[in-house]
């Protein structure tokens, strides 16, 4: 993330959440598939159409979703680290769609596969 | 444990992992690689701190045990690698508390054990992937057609390969009609 772009991290990825498209899919994570059983009142973002559901909570207004999607791209990007480094590639372009975590996991393998060199860092 | 990890990474901590006791058994004892840890890790250790005070999560020692009168601590050796037997908290849903937990005990540069040959002094030179080739993969799921996570070699910067700034991430998404008020969205 370069000054130009979403800034640092902590400031402006990090603080970013989860989202779901409705009240009714958030109820379904929770029920049917035991999801966000520790998530209390708040922690995700629920939409409601053209609106969050709660305005206020909302941090980052016109992209928060995006930037909860590039946590979650540094997160698995995380896993390529390895002999004392770190995972983020460089001298790379790295471009994610609708990428949810499978995928990211299919895209970490593939680079692996790929048997990557790694370059030293200042 | 998303945010834990990307929060790891994303205050530049080397080799971020979280294990996850299995109920009845320790975690292995491989070892692992040496990277940057958290500066003040030896302290809270003996001091029996976790890094995250209301939850289940500490920061361990090298070999997965409580390391308190370990080589690898004599040698300020430790890994960042956070051990927890219990579900994450989810503090507030993002990142962002595990980020300040971080640089409020800073990082620092790792050195080599004497054993290994190093001098105690020697920092141990971190590294990043660097792929040659371009890399893709995409989603059969109907979940989210048109998913995909793509790689793109980029020329190294100049006379130097060890340029960190020549690092990019772009990530988009399209909620579509359900959630209009994501709608499609990008950030680099």
């Amino acid at each position: 993330m370069g000054p130009s772009g979403a800034g640092h991290f902590r400031f402006s990825v990090a603080p970013a959440r989860d989202w779901v498209p409705s009240a009714a899919h958030l109820l379904d994570l929770r029920i049917k598939r035991g999801l966000y059983k520790g998530g209390t009142h708040g922690t995700t973002l629920v939409a409601e159409g053209a609106e969050w559901a709660e305005t206020h909570r909302c941090r980052f207004v016109p992209d928060e979703p995006a930037r909860n999607a590039a946590a979650a791209a540094v997160g698995a990007l995380a896993l390529l680290s390895a002999d004392g480094g770190v995972g983020i590639p460089r001298n790379a372009h790295v471009v994610a769609f609708n990428a949810d975590a499978g995928l990211w996991v299919d895209f970490v393998r593939a680079v692996e596969a790929e048997g990557s060199r790694r370059v030293g860092l200042e | 444990m998303g945010p834990l990890l990307a929060a790891l990474e994303g205050m530049g901590v080397s080799n971020a992992r979280i294990e996850v006791e299995a109920a009845g058994g320790g975690p292995g004892a491989e070892p692992l690689p040496r990277g940057l840890f958290l500066e003040k890790i030896k302290e809270a250790q003996r001091e029996k701190k976790r890094l995250f005070r209301k939850g289940e999560v500490e920061v361990v020692s090298e070999n997965g045990s409580d390391g308190s009168d370990s080589e690898s601590e004599e040698n300020g050796i430790h890994p960042a690698l956070a051990r927890t037997s219990v579900e994450l908290p989810v503090t507030d849903g993002s990142a962002l508390q595990w980020a300040a937990e971080i640089a409020s005990v800073g990082l620092v540069t790792a050195v080599p054990p004497v054993e290994s040959g190093g001098a105690a002094e020697e920092e141990t030179p971190s590294s990043a992937p660097a792929p040659r080739n371009f890399i893709h993969v995409s989603s059969s799921s109907s979940n989210s057609p048109g998913a995909f996570v793509s790689l793109y070699p980029e020329p190294e910067n100049g006379e130097s390969a060890s340029s960190s700034s020549s690092c990019r991430v772009s990530v988009g998404l399209d909620a579509g009609p359900t959630a209009a008020v994501v709608g499609s969205q990008w950030l680099s």
